[in-house]
């Protein structure tokens, strides 16, 4: 065969196409951000939701343990970490239970208290008051809590400060033991030092998270020498950030493991099939090119590419595999490729375009991830198909020898025909399969949000233990108030407060807290300066209230004087927070929403144990305040789950709507649709019930059926062909030997993701796997041998 | 030679002997004293000399001991308190209107060492002394003060000393002099067992 011009053009638009997409790929970003995989929210409690998941405090909490040692060592090393931790500038606050993590908090609570306590209001200094609280005072210095108040009593005879700490601490924290955390550990008697700390980096940075962890760990490294006996201690981290940094890093790592894996066993498999070396690196070749050519259009497309979205898409696009196998194994010995594939073109094209028709349905996911997926399989598999007809036959003019697969297996029409038999019976499974899915319904879906959760389930329990045994919140009930401006929303937070007061007495709820309890509206401070007595006024009333106490003249000068000060004393406003841990607790509850999210503020109640969710949820209503939400996030989280569920099945009908509508034109024969389309249905009602046996379905299952389409229609379209074409055994084994290389290969590529401990990659995995495998079942039933059926309608 | 090597050597040794052989009674055997003391109960006069007060405050109640480590103080005028100390976690209850409060000894250790002093004496306990105190000694069994100094520095800005004075494995009074120059004074009356 001659080299045409039009080879010659092919050839070098094809590298010419290469060139540009290294070039684009070059400047693309790679993102490993795991909420691409979290759906773009569609509402607002919702986009809450997805930002705290982003960004907020709890997002940015690491929890620390260590243990193995004994509690007094441990103790030790925890006050040796705790210090050099504090002197990290990743970490922005580290707790330990020292007085040291809270000494800037104490410090902001004392020099403001008359403007942050609540006790203030123009009674609080009457005469009466006064003189209750000097008597107060006088009890609290003959008992054993004398040391704790008596420095302080001469500047806080009212004991403000006592509010602010208690209100502060009231959440109960762990148990202290030698000035540190220290909790007993679930299982035996040991002991558990606890520390929590908080990145400076975003929940969503894991760049800076594992820079935090790596932090942590070179800490205790250069703490153990310090600590003798401390060799022994294990440190144990948890938190969001840890585990979005343990999920990339085992994402990659099984990632590339596994694909290499994957690889391996295809390339030995077709190096079995075909007995030519020379032609492997050309087999990949549709899937090198497709894959460049989807990272190109991914970052055209998104502005950045997520390492999942690449590790996982040229899996996806692994099809194209299939392309060059049908190409080789359909030509003869030393005919030429170029002759092959007129024959197999139609049947190729049509196979790709179905494929995309399904992958087209991910570009509309709420995922950002699956969305990058569809648009780079889509890309890729263009490209792939396109290389294997223009590129391929001018890159391997002639035909190799390649051996039929049948030379291992028993005659591929008696095995067809031995197919053929199992239709009507595979139609009864198909029908069992649906009475299977049928009788689960409504518990055929996860509903929770967290069975998407990267993290192993040991890890999460952990994560509960630490959380439970350090205090640090575990928000899940919220109150959400939106504003036009910071100060609207915390005047309005401060309403709240009262109205939610009923609620605490009769038990619905146990507490909350609230952007306001660090930095009160201007409107309250003010309030409350107001109240505070003129420097004679309040001279005059103490002197009157101090009448008959034995406390020495001019004792509580220091008191008359930070009153004064506090009435002249500037607002607080949020600078006055910067480098506290109150400043990062207010950063999490009062922020400004993001222009493109609306714009203007929010400020978050936590609410405390909440016992009756219907009630709070009635009440709020009850209050008619449009501002106010109250959200349940794992409510939401679930319901978000739901949602995108449903929204995934939409995408995957109309995928498969697509699929008939584009199978009907093109094959113009409603025959030769049902043909096709029979068996890919029958082989999807099977692998669903067959997963559904196993454990509910996620939505990897539901993407996984789509590829089993995808993939599952170039089967059943060859088959197809091969019913109305084929007419002599040779070619017509050789059609199915590259079904059956093609499947086997697809089979073991996404065998291997199964054993994924990744719910993504195993869920997509096993699902593949199982389900092309049953839709060559299927399709080759629906076949029948082609000789007997040639001869009839011949 | 030898003759006269071996009379220095047995001279040297009964003039190590000879000192400690007068020393029989000392801290060691305060300790063991105190150690055989297995429970302990008392009535207590406490008198608190505070510079903010133009008169002391004066409180009394009972004093419980149970070794090794548990010490109860009820106070019962003028304002009921109880404070217990169990292990590491003292609790003190001023009941309805007062303060309840719960915490670990260690973590605070303004009030952990004043009542390590105490407990520490009364468990016999010398390291939980040594490790916030060093010890002073003097008298004789039938009359003895024990003087506790500070080690730590942080703790020094807030007591000076403490002087514990007893007989036999009794306490008499503990006197507390605090850095700011309040002082507290301590009457113990043992209970008959």
């Amino acid at each position: 065969m001659r080299v045409t011009a039009r080879d010659v053009r092919a050839i070098a638009l094809w590298l010419g196409g290469v060139a540009v997409a290294i070039v684009v790929v070059g400047r693309t970003e790679f993102s490993t951000d795991m909420s691409a995989f979290l759906p773009r929210a569609p509402a607002q409690g919702q986009q809450i939701l997805v930002d705290q998941l982003r960004n907020g405090v709890v997002s940015r909490l690491i929890l620390v343990a260590l243990e193995g040692a004994e509690p007094a060592t441990l103790a030790r090393l925890s006050k040796a970490l705790a210090a050099r931790l504090r002197a990290a500038p990743e970490l922005a606050f580290v707790g330990n239970g020292e007085d040291a993590g809270l000494a800037a908090d104490r410090d902001f609570l004392w020099r403001n208290r008359y403007l942050l306590s609540p006790a203030v209001d123009a009674a609080h200094f009457s005469v009466p008051e006064l003189r209750r609280a000097l008597e107060r005072d006088l009890g609290l210095l003959g008992s054993s809590a004398a040391p704790l108040i008596k420095q302080g009593l001469p500047h806080d005879p009212t004991g403000e400060i006592l509010v602010l700490i208690e209100r502060l601490t009231g959440e109960a924290g762990p148990p202290t033991r030698d000035g540190v955390w220290l909790a007993p550990t679930p299982e035996a008697d040991g002991s558990r030092a606890l520390l929590v700390a908080q990145t400076r980096a975003a929940g969503f940075d894991l760049d800076g998270q594992a820079l935090a962890l790596a932090v942590i760990d070179q800490a205790l490294a250069s703490a153990r020498p310090d600590v003798p006996g401390a060799d022994a201690a294990r440190l144990l981290t948890s938190g969001p950030g840890v585990f979005a940094v343990r999920a990339r890093a085992a994402m990659k790592a099984e990632v590339s493991r596994l694909s290499m894996l994957a690889t391996g066993l295809v390339a030995g498999l077709l190096l079995l099939a075909y007995r030519a070396p020379r032609l492997l690196p050309l087999a990949f070749l549709p899937v090198a090119s497709g894959a460049l050519a989807g990272v190109a259009a991914v970052g055209l497309g998104f502005g950045y590419v997520h390492g999942i979205t690449l590790g996982f898409g040229v899996t996806l696009i692994g099809e194209a595999v299939d392309y060059a196998i049908y190409l080789f194994t359909q030509t003869a010995p030393g005919a030429a490729t170029a002759a092959t594939v007129p024959r197999i073109w139609p049947t190729l094209r049509l196979g790709v375009l179905t494929s995309i028709c399904g992958f087209a349905a991910m570009l509309f996911s709420s995922f950002t991830g699956f969305a990058q997926l569809g648009l780079f399989t889509i890309a890729g598999l263009v490209v792939a198909a396109a290389v294997m007809r223009w590129i391929l036959p001018v890159v391997v003019p002639r035909g190799v020898a390649v051996p039929p697969l049948g030379r291992l297996m028993p005659s591929w029409p008696a095995l067809l025909g031995g197919a053929a038999r199992l239709r009507v019976p595979l139609a009864a499974v198909a029908l069992l399969a649906l009475g299977v899915l049928a009788a689960q319904h409504g518990r055929l879906w996860q509903e929770e949000l967290a069975s998407l959760n990267p993290v192993p389930i040991a890890e999460q329990r952990l994560d509960q233990a630490l959380r439970r045994a350090s205090g640090a919140p575990d928000v899940r009930h919220l109150l959400m108030v939106d504003a036009t401006d910071q100060e609207t929303a915390l005047t309005h937070t401060e309403r709240l407060a009262a109205r939610l007061a009923p609620l605490i007495a009769d038990g619905t709820l146990a507490g909350f807290d609230a952007p306001a309890r660090y930095l009160p509206s201007r409107a309250t401070q003010r309030a409350r300066q107001a109240a505070l007595p003129e420097p004679a006024v309040l001279r005059a009333d103490l002197d009157h209230a101090l009448a008959g106490l034995p406390f020495r003249a001019a004792v509580f000068a220091p008191f008359l004087a930070d009153v004064a000060a506090a009435r002249l004393q500037a607002l607080l406003g949020r600078d006055d927070l910067r480098d506290t841990g109150l400043g990062l607790r207010l950063d999490s509850l009062l922020f400004e929403r993001p222009a493109p999210q609306g714009g203007g503020w929010v400020a978050l109640m936590p609410l405390r144990e909440v016992a009756d969710p219907a009630r709070l949820a009635q009440a709020v209503a009850a209050w008619r305040e449009p501002d106010v939400s109250y959200l349940d996030l794992k409510h939401e989280s679930d319901r978000l789950l739901a949602l995108y569920r449903d929204e995934a099945l939409w995408l995957a009908l109309l995928g498969a709507g697509a699929i008939v509508v584009l199978l009907a034109v093109t094959l113009r024969s409603r025959r030769r649709v049902w043909a096709v389309v029979a068996p890919l249905v029958g082989a999807v009602l099977v692998t669903a019930a067959l997963l559904s046996l196993g454990g509910r379905l996620s939505i990897f299952n539901l993407f996984g059926l789509l590829l089993v389409v995808a993939v599952g229609s170039n089967y059943c379209l060859f088959f197809e062909r091969l019913e109305r074409l084929e007419r002599d055994d040779t070619a017509s084994g050789r059609t199915v030997s590259a079904v059956v290389l093609a499947n086997l290969c697809t089979v073991v590529g996404f065998g291997v993701l199964a054993v994924s401990s990744i719910p993504v990659l195993h869920g997509i995995g096993t699902t593949v796997a199982i389900g092309t495998f049953i839709c060559l079942i299927f399709s080759a039933s629906w076949t029948p041998s082609p000789g007997p059926r040639a001869a009839r309608e011949g | 030679m030898a003759p006269r090597l071996w009379i220095l050597i047995v001279a040297l040794a009964a003039a190590g002997v000879a000192p400690a052989a007068a020393e029989a009674w000392g801290v060691a055997q305060l300790m063991a004293g105190f150690q055989a003391v297995k429970s302990s109960r008392a009535h207590f006069v406490e008198r608190r000399h505070l510079a903010m007060l133009s008169e002391p405050l004066r409180s009394t109640g009972t004093l419980a001991y149970t070794a090794p480590d548990k010490l109860e103080k009820v106070t019962l005028s003028p304002r009921p308190e109880r404070l217990a100390i169990d292990g590491d976690r003292v609790t003190i209850d001023q009941g309805p209107d007062g303060i309840r409060n719960s915490f670990a000894l260690s973590a605070r250790p303004e009030i952990g060492a004043f009542i390590e002093s105490i407990r520490g004496m009364l468990a016999g306990d010398r390291p939980a002394l040594e490790r916030y105190y060093t010890l002073g000694l003097e008298g004789a069994a039938a009359s003895w003060t024990v003087r506790l100094e500070p080690k730590d520095p942080a703790l020094k800005q807030l007591v000076s000393s403490i002087r514990i004075t007893g007989a036999a494995a009794s306490i008499h009074t503990v006197e507390t002099q605090e850095s700011g120059g309040d002082r507290a004074e301590l009457i113990v009356m043992e209970d008959p067992p």
